[in-house]
């Protein structure tokens, strides 16, 4: 079976670093990661991932912006966006953000590695 | 110069002397008669200057029989001089007899008195408040007390009002530091939380991948990953609570039943806590009013009052949560005719009591129960449930309180508005 394409978009290098790690170690997936805004927009077209895991909150483009970037861009209409966020993930605007950006979901950025699996497993 | 002559020349000079003599006397006399009546004058200066001070004055002697009593002493006492002077027993004046034995005693050990406040009975009985003074004078060469006092009752009055300003608005200065303080913490909580979970998830990846790679079977191992987790969860944990504590606090306020609210709320910490142990009593008075509340808020309310209960009993004990409508006859904070007071007197609101019979709160916490960080419940708490809990009541314009016995349990009692008013 073809492995999924991931891509992992966050300004922390260590976290990329080890949810690649992490990813890489069911064997069921192809991954890379950018840790700057722009970069990860370029990547996401070249790349053409499945599923982008994208934080919020980056210094030089935040996660909105780049997933409007993906959606605006007919060559990733098949791909996924879960966003990551160490931020209040009742709070309103978040969810209304989230689903007018056609995104699949959020998850809080300390979440127990089988349950991000789970939830990235829902969007294939 | 005959005899006869010197005789009369003799005379002469003694009618003149007599003449001389008698217009002295003349003078005297004319000077007697002003003396006498400048005493005269004196005397119903002196009079008329004691009737007419401002506070009252008696003269009396050492055994208590009054001589004079001034004009404002009838104004103030209500008795006439005469009645005055024909009362026996002093002391029935004082609201506390054993006041006027106390003052003589005073007097006696240091000669006067000043400023002694005291409690007075007027001739109708109806009490007011002197401020006294009592001299010893000579009065025809005996020793008398001269009382001189004055009316408190109005400054007293005064002074009670303005202490009860003075109360209210440092009340008031305090709930708005508090106000204060609750948004500073609220906005760094929410900045510290954000940045607080970014490492947070780096150090749960990196422990996730090291529980996946060792394949070890060694106790130690295992153990030391899963302790490394559970400290990963409680950070994390804090820092669900500082969000929520600086959540916005937009409510959705709608008329609901509060007995399904109260179900789910119990549903759902049953999930986190377990309640077997505990013998819990639901009593919800029949036909009780709707309550406008935001359910969710309210679930959250419950949940934490729960939750607290439960864990105050850990080696089990009984629950009472008792659910009624009521008009609100007692005054108490949050309870008045104050413009900061959610609910008037008279108001018909709904209570909610949830009382356990837990280890209880000891006096000096009981105040601080509310402040964001304060937590008797050690390593386990984080101290933000109960603030949140009161944020999400005063968000509600309900009050909340709590009374607690150290050893014998805590009663948390909540009163929320009802949505409509049944007759």
């Amino acid at each position: 079976m073809e492995k999924k394409k991931i891509l992992v978009i966050d300004d922390e290098k260590d976290f990329t670093k080890l949810i690649k790690r992490n990813l890489e170690l069911t064997g069921k997936y192809e991954v890379r990661t950018e840790n700057k805004g722009l970069l990860g927009l370029a990547a996401a077209k070249e790349f053409k991932p499945d599923l982008v895991l994208l934080d919020i909150a980056m210094p030089d483009m935040d996660g909105y912006e780049i997933a409007s970037g993906i959606r605006g861009n007919s060559a990733l209409k098949n791909t996924s966006i879960i966003f990551m966020t160490g931020k209040d993930l009742d709070s309103k605007s978040l969810q209304e953000r989230v689903s007018k950006l056609g995104a699949y979901g959020y998850i809080s950025k300390a979440l127990d590695f089988q349950d991000m699996l789970a939830k990235i497993k829902e969007t294939f | 110069m005959t005899q006869k002559d010197k005789t009369r020349e003799k005379l002469t000079e003694e009618i003149k002397s007599l003449k001389k003599r008698e217009a002295e006397l003349g003078i005297l006399a004319i000077e007697r008669t002003l003396a006498e009546q400048a005493l005269l004058k004196s005397e119903k200066k002196y009079r008329s200057l004691f009737d007419n001070l401002i506070i009252s004055t008696t003269i009396a002697t050492l055994d208590g029989k009054t001589l004079m009593a001034s004009h404002g002493f009838e104004e103030l006492t209500g008795y006439s001089k005469e009645e005055f002077i024909a009362f026996k027993d002093i002391s029935e004046m004082y609201v506390e007899r054993a006041q006027q034995k106390q003052l003589m005693a005073l007097l006696r050990k240091d000669g006067k008195v000043r400023d002694f406040e005291v409690a007075l009975k007027r001739k109708d009985g109806t009490v007011y408040e002197a401020l006294m003074n009592l001299d010893f004078m000579e009065l025809a060469r005996e020793q008398v007390v001269l009382t001189s006092m004055l009316d408190i009752t109005e400054r007293k009055k005064a002074e009670e009002a303005l202490r009860e300003a003075y109360t209210r608005l440092k009340e008031m200065q305090d709930q708005l530091i508090q106000a204060e303080k609750l948004t500073a913490i609220g906005q760094l909580a929410s900045g510290v939380a954000h940045e607080v979970r970014n490492p947070l998830g780096i150090i749960l990846q990196g422990v996730n991948y090291l529980e996946r790679r060792l394949s070890s079977q060694e106790e130690d191992i295992l153990d030391t990953l899963k302790t490394l987790k559970d400290g990963i969860h409680r950070a994390n944990n804090i820092v669900n609570s500082m969000l929520d504590f600086s959540k916005d606090t937009n409510l959705a306020l709608t008329a609901e039943d509060i007995g399904p609210i109260l179900e789910s709320s119990l549903t759902l910490v049953k999930t986190r806590l377990k309640f077997e142990h505990i013998d819990m009593t639901i009593e919800i008075k029949k036909d009780i009013p709707k309550v406008l509340a935001d359910k969710n808020k309210l679930e959250q309310v419950f949940i934490n009052l729960l939750l607290n209960a439960a864990q105050a009993m850990p080696d089990g004990g009984k629950l009472v949560i008792r659910i009624f409508d009521k008009k609100l006859e007692e005054i108490r904070n949050g309870v008045g005719r104050r413009v900061q007071d959610y609910f008037r007197l008279g108001e018909k609101v709904l209570l909610v009591e949830i009382e356990d019979t837990g280890i209880g709160i000891p006096e000096e916490s009981l105040k601080r129960i509310f402040d964001p960080f304060f937590t008797t419940k050690g390593q386990k708490g984080v101290g933000l449930g109960l603030s949140v809990t009161r944020n999400i009541i005063n968000m509600h314009r309900g009050v909340i309180f709590a009374e607690s016995k150290l050893g014998q349990g805590t009663k948390m009692t909540f009163i929320l508005k009802v949505a409509e008013q049944r007759a």
